[in-house]
């Protein structure tokens, strides 16, 4: 067995891993690259040919041996290719790593191919992509055996097997049947996970015989055949069915079964995660070392997943390995955010002050300090200036480093306030809930405020318990001050907080049903709810609620069971108090008690007024279906007047540099009302999950819009479940002249869409953005000659019941 | 929670065109000209500088329709302004003319605001009526997806006549090249789209095969009770009695079954093309009401260079 020694072992050849070689072969440092395919940056090189990648942050400095600008495809992986030849890199491909063991100066890793690598420190610049799930079968690595098909037309009069029942095994199986056999593996009885497109087409591809597919089928093993097998095939595949086993003699086997969180190698390494959340990150050290000693972790698995980071980190780590001590390439930047910060001129020295200032941060390593500083803004305002607007739609989150901020318990009365001082934060509620700003606060003297964007926080809860239980918690005492016992004092609510308990409801799970005993009222925190009452064996919805509102003390305040059935309307969280603390409380407050009763009784009155008419709560049910539960403002076309003349499209177009976000006619009907494919401008937009450059924004008007630094990835298109998000060229392109076309038949007529010609421009993602640069709003609306297009927000559903 | 243009702001411009008009009906009855009440008196020309300023306005909504950016108001609004203000213009311009009509350019000027705003009315009578028609056609479909299940339904039928048999094969692939979906304008506009549903050809070719059944049925099935079902299944049932002779009941059931989906596809025409011929009522009128207005502008134009050459 070959063994080999070297100082530095880097796993993984993506940006981070060919940058820690390059600079090690430049410093002259022993080194070893491992890669598990066949190329550098494999993620990269699977992009399609031409596509453009970005650089960004556009503000961070680039630190590398290899060279790095936004530019095509071709030309980065070029440059990269170019780079690490010219330093001498030592790159060894199809070394995929099996185990990494040992401690700090010894560490020993088993090729996945035989073989070992001993070296005195470990890089692992893996990423996340690069981890597809196998068959989990025996033979389930034999050379005709892929998990991925770049190119359906090099393959020909084959019989491919294609495993899985999502697009890309229907998209494949699709691409592949017009010059091949095909047959398709599904572990159930039906194509679930698809998109509707894709649906039909398997199905219609099924019955017309032009592919095959098996059922209720799990692989069981694959055994490679001899030249010259008397079947003419390659492969057999042992399948087990519901009906028994069989056997497929087939050339080629394709797993489409999704790519899995490298967490399990990871964890095997001995780094430790620190929460179970399916995306978290192992957390590591200023210098990127983990838990384990001696071995290093950059890039996507660190937490930083743009191209540039990665590079940076890719440098820096070796610097750090060899002894050399670098300020991270972000120092510059950092110090210029503590420029506010009067008496602190070194950036170690701020952050420990600012992590000592803050009792929220004190469970952050100063690695994740750091990236949320950089993320964050540093304020100094001026006192009474207004930092938080009431019912705006902004979503920062704010820590007070030093002074006070006052908030206004009246939105209009400026007199009356509370304070909240050094070391505490604000700004979760809307955090949370998506919702509007819950009150006015303005700055004290000698107030400095941390301002950190709802990306960077949420990253932050998700990855740190501690942050995630005080925010959490902070949350409770405040929602239920403010939406149900303003007058009750805090430490008489500490009986009802601490018994109280976050519950999450997945869309239609049921908060409570009618008939159960009522036990507790829920406090909406995030989502919305329906609320349904039994009518003659069927559930009629009779109310639509959105977060902030809270369900269920009829039957406290009676003491009877439930009354109605509450379901959530979308993945919902609610604050649960427990009713017999709550009991005692009201009996301590009659005017909540008061408060809480006329709620009630209004609330019985809409709904005996609902119950008797089907088509309101046909209508309701209907809007929640379209997924307006979620929306802060949709727009919505009544059938009824429109006549269909586009002028809402291309008004929009003519807004929109050519191109229309919204498709009119597609879309759902009910009795007269229209959900076109337009955006929902939903409370937490799914576009926002997943955008490398975070070009994501909501504007304090509650626009969810998309800003120039996208990368074009296309992640937001895939995780909208409306559609509503197109890649577009972005061009500037000529406006039509209305009197040029009004008057002499020339150009295009105004709202014409733009087309280009050249296929090779690079696209971005592109929605609504409500017009928020428009004079008088949303051009779709203004545009509408009859009355037909109109915006609402969750408040104004309930006005649709007729 | 919607506003139709109609009802705007709870009819304001209904309220100011009859506030106009009966404005200009006040003073033109108090109003005793030495000659007879015509447009060269003062109320004449106030009643004509009026309704040239109308005129103006309402053609200029053509522009503000297309202007996208830059405007706070909404094209309902003015919509709803052009309809009523739009009437008024009978009234006024009838009141400016004095009734003095003859051949000449004025009287052409006047006739063409009555035709268009004849044109308009059909307009607004289009725009009320057809979206709530078109809606329920629809069912909740678009028209491509309607257009495509068509295309699948032809698939489908030609696929079961193949099975069936050369001659039943030519019908169907006949009827599909014939199945023209919208047509010629006049067809469009004012074609019956049920009859336009499905081909000659294949009408007769069904027409046949119901009569043949029809006269075999009240040969050997006396009693039709036993057959009422819907349409279809009766003529499948009986398709099936006529071919029983020599047919096995594979072969029936596939009749049968291309009895079934011409039917289907044939309502889904008749449906695709009521779509069209509404969509074509909704935008056909403006072929007249603007080459109209622009004709209008023309002459309004001749008839107050006249008055004023003529002076």
């Amino acid at each position: 067995m070959p063994q080999e020694r070297f100082k530095i072992a880097i796993v993984g050849a993506g940006p981070g891993g060919l940058s820690a070689a390059a600079r090690a072969a430049e410093t002259q440092t022993s080194h070893v690259l491992l890669e598990a395919s066949k190329q550098l940056a494999n993620t990269i090189f699977r992009y399609q040919k031409g596509k453009h990648v970005m650089a960004e942050p556009g503000v961070l400095p680039l630190r590398a041996s290899v060279h790095f600008e936004a530019g095509t495809r071709e030309r980065i992986l070029g440059g990269w290719d170019e780079g690490v030849k010219r330093h001498g890199a030592n790159v060894r491909f199809g070394a995929e790593v099996a185990t990494i063991k040992g401690e700090k100066g010894n560490f020993t890793l088993t090729l996945a191919g035989g073989g070992e690598v001993h070296a005195e420190a470990v890089v692992l610049g893996i990423g996340l992509q690069g981890n597809l799930r196998k068959l989990e079968v025996p033979g389930d690595s034999l050379p005709c055996v892929q998990y991925q098909l770049d190119d359906p037309d090099e393959y020909r009069d084959e019989t491919i097997v294609v495993v899985g029942a999502g697009d890309a095994a229907i998209e494949n199986a699709l691409a592949l049947a017009g010059h091949n056999s095909v047959i398709i593996l599904n572990r159930r009885d039906e194509f679930a996970r698809a998109k509707e497109g894709n649906l039909k087409g398997i199905m219609r591809g099924i019955e017309s015989g032009a592919l095959e597919c098996i059922y209720n089928a799990n692989p069981a093993a694959v055994e490679a055949l001899p030249d010259g097998d008397p079947s003419g095939h390659r492969l057999k595949f042992r399948i087990k069915t519901r009906e028994g086993d069989t056997e497929v003699f087939c050339d080629r086997i394709i797993g489409r079964l999704g790519a899995l969180p490298p967490r399990k190698f990871v964890e095997s390494c001995g780094i430790a995660f620190p929460s179970d959340d399916p995306s978290a990150v192992p957390a590591v050290s200023p210098r990127y070392e983990s838990n384990v000693p001696g071995l290093y972790i950059i890039g996507a698995l660190a937490g930083y997943p743009l191209i540039k980071q990665c590079i940076n980190q890719g440098y820096e780590v070796v610097e750090f390995i060899c002894g050399r001590d670098v300020a991270p390439a972000d120092e510059g930047l950092l110090r210029a955010k503590f420029a506010n910060l009067p008496g602190l001129t070194n950036v170690n020295q701020a952050i420990e002050y600012i992590q000592r200032s803050i009792p929220l941060f004190a469970g952050l390593t100063p690695l994740q300090l750091r990236e949320f500083l950089l993320d964050s803004d540093i304020r100094t305002p001026a006192p009474g200036e207004v930092v938080v607007q009431y019912n705006d739609y902004t979503n920062t989150f704010f820590s007070i480093l030093r002074g006070q901020v006052d908030i206004r318990l009246n939105p209009d009365d400026a007199s009356n306030t509370v304070a909240l001082g050094a070391g505490k934060f604000f700004g979760e509620m809307s955090l949370i809930s998506g919702r509007r700003r819950a009150a006015t606060i303005t700055a004290g003297s000698n107030c400095i405020l941390i301002e950190t964007p709802r990306r960077s926080m949420n990253k932050l809860i998700q990855s740190v318990e501690s942050v995630r239980r005080a925010i959490d918690e902070a949350f409770l005492v405040r929602a239920i001050k403010m939406q149900i016992a303003p007058e009750v004092p805090d430490d008489e609510l500490l009986e009802v907080v601490h018994t109280a308990s976050i519950k999450q409801f997945a869309p239609g799970e049921a908060l409570f049903k009618e008939g159960e005993p009522g036990d507790s009222l829920h406090l909406i925190r995030s989502g919305s709810v329906t609320v349904a009452h039994d009518v003659g064996g069927r559930e009629i919805v009779t109310a639509y609620l959105p977060s902030g509102n809270y369900v269920g003390e009829l039957a406290l305040l009676t003491d009877s069971p439930r009354t109605a059935t509450v379901r959530a309307a979308v993945a919902t969280e609610t604050i649960r108090l427990n009713g017999t603390v709550f009991k005692v409380l009201m009996s301590l407050y009659p005017d909540l008690e008061t408060k809480l009763k006329a709620k009630a009784q209004k609330r019985l009155r809409d709904s005996a007024r609902t119950k008797g008419g089907g088509s309101s709560s046909n209508m309701i049910e209907f809007l929640v279906e379209q997924g307006v539960g979620e929306a802060t403002d949709v727009l919505l076309i009544d059938e009824g007047l429109c006549v269909r003349c586009d002028n809402c499209e291309k008004a929009c177009a003519d807004t929109h540099k050519g191109t229309s976000l919204l498709d009119r006619e597609a879309g759902p009907t009910f009795a007269n009302v229209h959900v076109p494919t337009s955006c929902r401008h939903c409370e937490h937009p799914h576009c926002m999950k997943d955008c490398p450059p975070d070009a994501i924004h909501r504007a304090p008007d509650g626009e969810v819009f998309i800003a120039d630094n996208c990368i074009g990835c296309g992640n937001c298109q895939q995780n909208c479940p409306y559609g509503v998000i197109q890649m577009a060229v972005k061009g500037e392109p000529k406006k039509p002249s209305l009197w040029q076309w009004l008057l002499f038949g020339k150009g295009d007529a105004p709202g014409t869409e733009t087309h280009y010609e050249d296929k090779t421009l690079a696209k971005k993602a592109v929605k609504c953005d409500m017009c928020k640069d428009q004079q008088g709003g949303p051009a779709c609306v203004r545009a509408c000659p009859t009355g037909a297009a109109i915006r609402v927000s969750p408040q104004d559903f309930m006005a649709l019941r007729r | 929670m919607h506003e139709s243009f109609v009802s705007y702001r709870g009819f304001f411009y209904l309220k100011v065109a009859l506030g106009l008009c009966t404005l200009a009906i006040l003073a033109y009855a108090i109003h005793s000209p030495a000659d007879a009440p015509n447009g060269g008196t003062w109320l004449g020309y106030t009643l004509g500088a009026l309704s040239a300023g109308l005129v103006g306005w309402l053609s200029w909504f053509g522009v503000r329709k297309r202007s996208y950016s830059g405007n706070t108001t909404n094209v309902a609004a003015w919509l709803s302004g052009h309809i009523y203000l739009g009437a008024a213009l009978i009234v006024i311009t009838t009141l400016h003319s004095g009734f003095q009509l003859g051949w000449n350019v004025h009287s052409l000027a006047y006739v063409l605001t009555l035709l268009v705003v004849a044109s308009g009315f059909y307009g607004l009578y289009t725009y009320v009526s057809y979206p709530a028609l078109m809606t329920a056609n629809r069912g909740g479909i678009t028209r491509e997806a309607m257009i495509a299940e068509v295309a699948e339904l032809d698939r489908e039928c030609l696929q079961l006549a193949d099975q069936v048999g050369k001659e039943a094969h030519q019908v169907v692939l006949k009827s599909i090249e014939e199945t023209v979906l919208g047509g010629s304008i006049l067809e469009q506009l004012f074609g019956d789209p049920a009859r336009r549903s499905s081909s000659p050809h294949l009408a007769q070719g069904l027409d046949d095969i119901r009569k043949k059944l029809e006269s075999r049925i009240a040969r050997e099935v006396p009693d039709l009770s036993q057959v009422q079902n819907t349409e279809m299944t009766a003529i499948g049932f009986l398709a099936g009695q006529v071919m029983s002779d020599g047919a096995g009941p594979e072969r029936l059931e596939r009749i049968r079954r291309l009895f079934d989906l011409i039917t289907r596809k044939r309502a889904l025409v008749e449906r695709v093309q009521r779509d069209i011929q509404y969509q074509a009522r909704l935008q056909f009128w403006l072929y007249a009401h603007v080459p109209l207005t622009v004709g209008l502008l023309v002459a309004l134009g001749t008839h107050i260079l006249s008055v004023f050459f003529y002076w």
